[in-house]
């Protein structure tokens, strides 16, 4: 009885922990990474005139980030600019933004979630692996425990994006 | 009872594991990582690398295997020698053999003996024994640790001194410079510990507009210790003293606001003088490198890359008289200088495909004087030396889960010895050239599992110092003669390297991998000590053998918290049918079994851990079955602990200690020195952020 209860206490630590770890070391690398490919991608030229010098994030579907994205930004610029973020559940919803994040609740709409922004001046962000063949410009996927992303460059440029051939280095180019 | 006793218990700890869960992720969001990562530029957050085919590629898509060493990593090292190549002892398959702060290293990679694994800053060669004695960490954005062959795009280092030339057959250490600074800093490091110690660091780096920087000047000055045995022909008196000096900068520009085409220079100067533990042993050391580059995107396709070096070594010593008083019998030094340049093309074809075709140069001039106190120098050898190689390699994906590799170099050297030991040579031109070939595969079984190999050949001209060496071959076991015997018979050396290799990711973040290699020499140039007093050693031709395999495993447990382990078996074996006496026999400096655990730790509070473990099984410092010894250096446990004592918006304060062999294990090392035991430094950084 003492070993099971034991083995229960030292499993319920030991999976406190990893589940912890999963969520926020994957997200706070996702939430910087927006800043770092930003770096990498020139926007269209209009792109930032309507929105007071601020560079908008919107997440899109069930918030995996928590409050991650709020802390981190509230002291970090993207291009250097203030960062805002947005939470929306619709796609209808969606007004002002520069950066896109497609949570994974919404994989069944991703079709969808793209044709509504075409040739917009959105970059797209999905947080589930293959979805940058179905024409959204990123899709982040994790292999070594590292973070690692698709990029759509067809897709990118169809929107006026420029970016730098550093991004293709090291990035899986689909399409 | 039991049952609510249990049930109570259970509902207790899914509280407090739940309550634990939802504090470890408020705590890591507010934690330092975040803007640890931002520092990061993009290659070092995504991992690429740029060793294997001199473009960025994902580490997880080379057909070689790739260890990169990062920043933290650089800086939490304990470095109980001073010595650069202590960033890489816990590696699988390394083993580091450095013989005190004054002396190289004399470790191997691969099992196959110190001259078969190369260093490089950026790409051009370096010398792998005496600029991890000089080089500053501080320098070093991260380092990437290619295991396996690298003949092909990456020549041989044309050192005449040491071990003779090195070439990276059994694998290249790339240190890599820093470069675009995110984010400006100035750290001041002040540091005390054993021996006296006194180590002062400053350095600086900013960016203006697209001009990127760094510099930085570092002191350390220390009485130390006796490192050598009991009647050692070190014959310290006292202890020995030495100051060494490091300044050093960096600058890369952008050309244009894409950043398609950047210029990069670097230099540094190190001066090392100090005694050998007697009045008249003193030394004065210097060594000067600079490395330049332009970089330029033609296009997304097409990329071009140039690199020119200059690595100066100027040694100096005395030797005196060993006595109640010592006498000064002369001065002495060997000079070398050495220019290596390259020049190559990467063309990326299709999504992940390149061809790289690239050209490179060595001139080096190498030199050894004598000053008996006549007051004029003695010349004892005098050579130059010159290397060329095209080179050309593929990158192929036919398949989204399968790499191919394939490479040809075609290398032309020349040697032009104008004296050897004090004579001009009867033949004062020696040349040659090779065909050297490299391929490579890895296939993806799935996105968590990999297997991959390798093979390259190697080709290696022996050595000025080898061939000609040091002292006379009358010399031989005469009292005070210590040095190096010639041995003007010597031929090329022909090396065929190969390796296969296993990757995997496991749930819970542990990482598998199995790596073995066999690596084959013919007519290798091996170093054979033949006296311990006097200090001698002689450059002989054998039929030289590695075998071995590497297993590790790694797991981050928390963001904050992970580990490591791996160990490496190596089978060595020696043909020369010459000899008995030096027939099938294991290669000098070669243990059999080599393996490292540490962990590191990084609390919220700012408490970093970092407790390594290195074990060296043992190895012979010769061939010679009557003469050789067998050492074992056994156990070193060395830790690193800091704690962030004061932190504002642009500051941040930290206390370190550095511990250096815990267990206080004086091993007994090669040519009659001795690791001296435990130290430790204890010191402050203050960084401007």
């Amino acid at each position: 009885m003492t070993i099971h209860r034991y083995t229960l206490i030292f499993l319920f630590i030991v999976c406190g922990c990893l589940e912890s770890y999963t969520q926020t070391a994957e997200y706070e690398m996702k939430a910087v990474a927006f800043e770092k490919i930003s770096r990498f991608i020139e926007w269209p030229p209009d792109a930032f005139e309507k929105t007071n010098n601020e560079f908008i994030i919107t997440v899109l579907g069930k918030n995996p980030f928590g409050k991650i994205l709020d802390e981190i930004y509230a002291s970090h610029q993207i291009k250097n600019k203030n960062v805002r973020i947005k939470y929306i559940s619709n796609i209808q919803d969606l007004d002002e933004c520069h950066l896109l994040f497609i949570a994974r609740s919404e994989k069944s709409e991703i079709k969808k979630i793209v044709a509504r922004v075409k040739y917009k001046p959105i970059l797209t962000v999905s947080d589930e692996e293959g979805d940058a063949k179905e024409g959204c410009f990123i899709d982040f996927f994790e292999d070594d425990g590292r973070l690692h992303f698709d990029i759509n460059p067809k897709a990118m440029k169809a929107s006026h994006f420029s970016f730098d051939y550093k991004l293709l280095q090291v990035a899986r180019i689909v399409n | 009872m039991n049952s609510i006793r249990f049930f109570f218990t259970f509902c207790m700890f899914m509280f407090f594991s739940l309550s634990y869960s939802q504090d470890t992720i408020q705590d890591t969001t507010k934690s330092r990582n975040v803007d640890e990562l931002f520092k990061l530029d993009l290659d070092e957050f995504l991992k690429v690398v740029i060793t294997p085919s001199k473009h960025p590629q994902s580490g997880n898509i080379v057909t070689q295997m790739v260890d990169v060493i990062v920043t933290k990593e650089i800086e939490t090292n304990v470095s109980g020698n001073r010595n650069l190549c202590e960033v890489i002892s816990n590696l699988p398959g390394a083993s580091i053999t450095v013989l005190s702060r004054n002396d190289a290293n004399w470790g191997t990679y691969g099992g196959i003996g110190p001259k078969y694994s190369t260093y490089m800053l950026q790409g051009l060669p370096l010398d792998a024994f005496m600029d991890p004695m000089s080089l500053d960490l501080n320098i070093i954005d991260h380092i990437e640790v290619q295991r396996g062959p690298a003949s092909v795009i990456y020549p041989n280092f044309l050192s005449q001194d040491f071990a003779g030339i090195q070439s990276p057959l059994a694998g290249t250490v790339n240190l890599i410079l820093k470069s675009k600074i995110e984010h400006p800093k100035t750290a001041l490091q002040l540091s005390y510990g054993s021996y006296n110690t006194l180590n002062g660091q400053i350095l600086h780096q900013n960016r203006l507009g697209r001009l990127n920087y760094f510099c930085g000047v570092s002191y350390e000055m220390s009485e130390y210790t006796n490192y050598g045995t009991e009647g050692s022909w070190l014959n310290m008196q006292k202890d020995p003293q030495y100051r060494k000096t490091k300044l050093y900068g960096g600058l890369t520009l952008f050309i244009d606001k894409a950043e398609k085409q950047k210029v990069t220079f670097f230099f540094q100067k190190t001066w090392h003088a100090g005694d050998a533990g007697r009045v008249y042993r003193g030394y004065d050391n210097r060594y000067g490198t600079i490395n330049a580059g332009y970089e330029v995107t033609f296009s997304e396709k097409l990329q071009l890359q140039s690199h020119l070096g200059i690595r100066s070594y100027d040694r100096s010593w005395q030797e005196s008289n060993f006595g109640v008083i010592d006498t000064l019998k002369s001065n002495n030094g060997v000079n070398q200088l050495i220019i290596p340049a390259d020049l190559s093309l990467a063309w990326i074809q299709g999504k992940k495909g390149a061809l790289t075709v690239g050209a490179d140069y060595q001139g080096a001039t190498y030199y050894t004087w004598s000053d008996p106190l006549l007051g004029y120098r003695l010349y004892g050898s005098k050579s130059s030396a010159t290397q060329y190689g095209v080179y050309i390699q593929e990158d192929w994906y036919p398949l989204s889960k399968l790499v191919f590799r394939a490479g040809l170099r075609y290398s032309w050297v020349s040697n032009q010895i104008a004296l050897v030991n004090a004579q001009a040579p009867v033949d004062s031109k020696y040349s040659w050239n090779r065909l050297l070939w490299s391929v490579g595969i890895r296939y993806l079984i799935s996105d968590k599992f990999s297997l991959y190999a390798n093979g390259g050949s190697s080709f290696a001209p022996p050595g000025l110092k080898s061939t000609n060496g040091t002292i006379l071959l009358s010399d031989f076991k005469v009292p005070g003669k210590n040095g190096q015997l010639p041995n003007p018979g010597l031929k090329p050396e022909n090396g065929i390297g190969t390796d296969l290799g296993f990757e995997g990711k496991l749930p819970a973040h542990l990482k598998l991998g199995v790596r073995f290699f066999y690596i084959v020499l013919q007519d290798a140039i091996v170093d054979n000590v033949v006296s311990q007093n006097p200090s001698q050693s002689q450059s002989i031709n054998t039929r030289s053998t590695s075998l071995g395999g590497e297993l590790e495993i790694s797991q981050k447990i928390l963001p904050s918290l992970d580990w490591f382990a791996n160990i490496t078996y190596m089978k060595t074996n020696i043909k020369n049918d010459s000899s008995e006496n030096q027939n099938n026999v294991e290669v000098p400096f070669s243990p059999n079994i080599v393996a490292n655990i540490g962990l590191n730790y990084s609390a919220p509070f700012g408490l970093t851990v970092v407790p390594a473990l290195n074990y060296n099984g043992g190895f012979y410092d010769g061939t010679s079955i009557t003469s050789r010894t067998w050492f074992t250096p056994g156990f070193v446990f060395n830790a690193y602990l800091a704690q962030v004592i004061a932190k504002g918006d642009i500051y941040r304060l930290e206390c370190f200690l550095q511990f250096y062999n815990i267990t206080n294990n004086k091993c007994i090392l090669p040519w009659q020195f001795q690791n001296p035991g435990f130290s430790m430094m204890c010191g402050l950084k203050l960084t401007f952020l």
